[in-house]
């Protein structure tokens, strides 16, 4: 059977970037995960320098991306492919360009204009300041954990530092009443919705990097219970790749998920689910 | 210090000064947003609509999931007057929101099978089933659990998760989706010659009930815009919906009201026995009638009212076809919101 880095290089679009399935054209989002996913790996050193150039060359003047290279609003991928460059040491521009675009996008109740003035604005609630799906909307939690991943260790800014913080109380104001997370607000029209996995798992892999001692035992328990629920390769690999973070071994799931890899070394002939399954075996982003 | 006398005369142009302006101030707020030109077509094309044909709707009655479905729909499609589909590329786009607990927030996957055998029947060319969860980031995997799968691979018929298709770019049309040029749509959506939209009846805490036109914001593809829909938070619900059914190719309505859902819809509201099936060509229509069958009256669901002032399908004149009304009547708790 081949390999999944086998498989991720069979399905590497001729222009260099990656699908969400095999033979679909480029999109930012399983680009950028494919690339975390093969940058250590020898064989695929020629596939990881021409998916670094599609995302360069998808790369908006603002220092931004949309969803894949013909669509020119940046949104919330830029974190993606953000964190995929940090690895590809040779593009300072552009990640310098990137950096800014993702520390200023613009939210729901402040400009980028604001963002971009000396000052850091001011605002009553944490949420003005968390990261949104497209520029000039409501924060969410995916974007939110995503960016900062990306930011992460990558800059001195003062606003950049407090968005994280932001994102920090974020997190905490949104934890669901059973531990980890759902998509956005955990009580929409007093509604209580159960958490997720993949944003549970996302906000656990920033955690573990930014503030681990805000991550409670419901959390962890969160997160098992909605994979046990949805079998998701997506959830599996992305919860075992937080749960391993966190020193948490499966030898179990890691089984459940190797059973389901497809003859051609995939899983769901997906190269987004198959980075995460090679992210989560390894045991890093 | 003397009162100055009004005359009659000055007192009626006084009236008629301040009748002008309430109407002015009143369609000014009324058209807030989307201009006062775009209200004035909508108004004239919700107008024209008494001189077009009446909009058939099919109503079965069927008490359970059990019966021969294919043998209920296709009936229905035979008395509606729906659209040939010999040679057509189908989508077939049920409500795969989420699921809690049971499977009543979904559309029934025996439905889903009962339409994938009647277009083997109609001599469609191509259909697919596709859904793209509004709060789950595989939603193929809900696919499997609540039973579709199995049905649709023993028709043969792959299932496109629309979060995560190709997009294409599409000119958005009519005025209600603001800021933006085009909007981004899957393609198998922007390829079918038909979208048959196949909801569960429900009650939603937003829109106030969630039938075909409802069902049709699944298409929007979350990788672009974020879960849930996030386009919808933006642009708002309802001009959401209108303008989306403006930019896809022609949508048809065959409504899972077998068993419907009341009160907190779409998730965590209250199963209804209601046994009904619903067939149209016109959504529009076919969502009014089974809005007022769940007992709700068009004025409050904001949506309907809308594409109805707006010509947006015929609501003006709707004839229904096989059961009557009357046996299908039911008066569902209403939303919290509603």
């Amino acid at each position: 059977m081949p390999s999944p880095i086998d498989y991720l290089i069979y399905a590497q679009h001729e222009s260099g970037g990656w699908g969400y399935s095999t033979g679909q054209k480029p999109v930012v989002e399983p680009t950028a995960a494919v690339l975390l996913a093969i940058r250590n790996e020898p064989l695929a050193t020629n596939s990881f320098k021409r998916g670094i150039s599609w995302l360069l060359n998808s790369q908006h003047q603002d220092g931004g991306w949309g969803i894949n290279e013909n669509d020119p609003e940046s949104g919330w991928q830029s974190a993606w492919a953000l964190i995929a460059l940090r690895y590809s040491i040779q593009n300072y521009d552009s990640i310098s360009k990137s950096l800014e675009w993702l520390i200023t996008v613009g939210t729901l109740e402040i400009t980028q204009a604001e963002f971009q003035k000396p000052e850091v604005p001011m605002r009553d609630s944490n949420e003005a300041f968390i990261w949104p799906w497209l520029p000039g909307q409501a924060g969410w939690i995916e974007p939110t954990a995503m960016s900062v991943l990306a930011l992460e260790g990558m800059t001195k800014s003062q606003l950049a530092g407090f968005r994280i913080n932001a994102a920090l109380s974020y997190f905490r104001k949104y934890r669901t009443a059973v531990g980890g997370w759902n998509i956005g607000n955990a009580t929409p029209l007093d509604t209580i919705v159960l958490p997720r996995a993949y944003p549970t798992a996302l906000v656990l892999l920033t955690l573990a990097r930014i503030a681990q001692p805000e991550i409670q035992t419901i959390d962890l328990n969160a997160l098992r219970q909605d994979m046990q629920r949805d079998p998701s390769i997506l959830l599996q690999s992305s919860g075992l790749l937080a749960l391993r973070t966190l020193g948490e071994d499966d030898e179990a799931l890691i089984s459940n998920i190797t059973e389901h890899q497809l003859q051609n070394g995939s899983w769901d002939d997906n190269p987004f689910f198959t980075a995460w399954t090679i992210m989560a075996f390894r045991g890093y982003l | 210090m003397t009162v100055p006398k009004v005359s009659r005369r000055a007192f009626i142009r006084l009236a008629l000064l301040g009748g002008i302006g309430a109407g002015v101030a009143y369609i000014q707020h009324q058209t807030a947003g989307v201009g006062l030109l775009n209200f004035i077509r909508w108004s004239l094309r919700g107008q024209l609509q008494w001189l077009r044909p009446p909009a058939i709707v099919g109503l079965g009655k069927c008490s359970t999931y059990d019966e021969d479905l294919v043998s209920y729909l296709r009936d229905l499609w035979n008395i509606s007057e729906m659209p040939n589909l010999r040679g057509k590329n189908i989508l077939v786009k049920p409500n795969l929101l989420d699921e809690v607990d049971n499977n009543i927030a979904t559309t029934n996957p025996r439905i889903v099978g009962a339409v994938l055998d009647l277009l083997g029947e109609l001599g469609v060319s191509k259909a697919v089933v596709g859904e793209g969860s509004a709060f789950r980031r595989d939603t193929y995997s809900l696919v499997k659990s609540c039973g579709l799968s199995q049905i649709i691979d023993s028709h043969g018929v792959p299932f496109v998760d629309l979060n995560y298709d190709e997009l294409i770019p599409v000119k958005v049309r009519d005025g209600w989706i603001r800021n933006t040029e085009d909007l981004w749509l899957p393609r198998h959506v922007t390829e079918a010659d038909f979208i048959i939209s196949v909801p569960k009846l429900k009650a939603h805490h937003w829109a106030g009930v969630t039938l075909s036109l409802k069902n049709l914001l699944g298409v929007i593809p979350s990788s672009r815009y974020g879960w849930p829909k996030n386009i919808i938070h933006i642009n708002g619900i309802n001009a959401t919906i209108l303008g989306l059914y403006q930019s896809l190719p022609p949508v048809v309505s065959i409504i899972d009201g077998i068993i419907g859902m009341e009160g907190n819809g779409p998730l965590f509201g209250k199963p209804v026995q209601h046994e009904l099936l619903a067939v149209g060509r016109d959504p529009l229509a076919v969502d009014i009638i089974c809005t007022q069958l769940m007992g709700f009256s068009i004025d409050t669901i904001p949506h309907l009212s809308g594409a109805a002032m707006a010509g947006i399908g015929q609501a003006k004149k709707i004839e229904t076809r096989g059961i009557s009304p009357e046996q299908l009547q039911k008066h569902y708790e209403a939303p919290p919101t509603l």
